[in-house]
């Protein structure tokens, strides 16, 4: 699954640190989902598009494979 | 998360102190006592700390975001499987009487299994940021 996370992020000139302490989770985590190594749960899903105020979809892509 | 870095080594530390201390008051005390009841309450005395270490654990694991828990939960399983492996082979070869173990090897489990397992998670850190 491929997402947008890095593309939204550094549009707001936020560090993944910035990123991660709004989400509550670790840095890593956010790198992890950014380089699409980890795919989020659902409610980590629906905060990440909650606080870049778009729809889980238009942010994530299941049908995509991470490279 | 930095919050819950620290509590968890102020909580090891603290675990880690009574351990060493336990170690050194009860445990000789312990080997010099000839009354069983009190010789078991003295030999069991660092389990106390030992407990607050599994405690600190798994309080942190507990507290951990999605991803470091999925990290933990892999190396405790992968480390569990192993020393538990490692674990029933010396049982069996102890049985068959080809080795000969004391009852102070059971000891060396809890000790193995979290030095095992502190090496299993920086080795699935590494393969999570490299892979």
């Amino acid at each position: 699954m491929i997402n947008r996370v890095r593309e939204l992020r550094t549009a707001r000139d936020w560090s993944q640190g910035e990123l991660a302490e709004r989400l509550g989770v670790s840095r890593q985590t956010v790198n992890a989902i950014e380089t699409g190594k980890y795919d989020p749960s659902l409610p980590l899903a629906f905060a990440i598009a909650r606080l870049f105020a778009m729809t889980i979809e238009s942010i994530f892509d299941p049908d995509a494979r991470a490279s | 998360m930095h919050a819950l870095e620290r509590r968890y080594g102020r909580e090891m530390a603290l675990a880690a102190v009574l351990y060493v201390a336990a170690m050194l008051t009860a445990w000789p005390l312990a080997l010099r006592t000839d009354a069983a009841s009190l010789r078991a309450v003295l030999a069991l005395l660092p389990v106390l700390p030992a407990a607050l270490m599994l405690r600190a654990i798994y309080r942190h694991v507990r507290d951990s975001d999605e991803l470091q828990r999925r990290l933990h939960l892999e190396a405790l399983a992968i480390s569990a499987s192993a020393v538990s492996l490692v674990s029933m082979a010396l049982g069996f070869l102890a049985a068959a009487k080809v080795i000969v173990l004391g009852g102070d090897v059971l000891l060396w489990v809890f000790p193995v299994l979290a030095g095992v397992f502190g090496v299993v998670r920086c080795w699935i850190q590494w393969r999570y940021r490299c892979s």
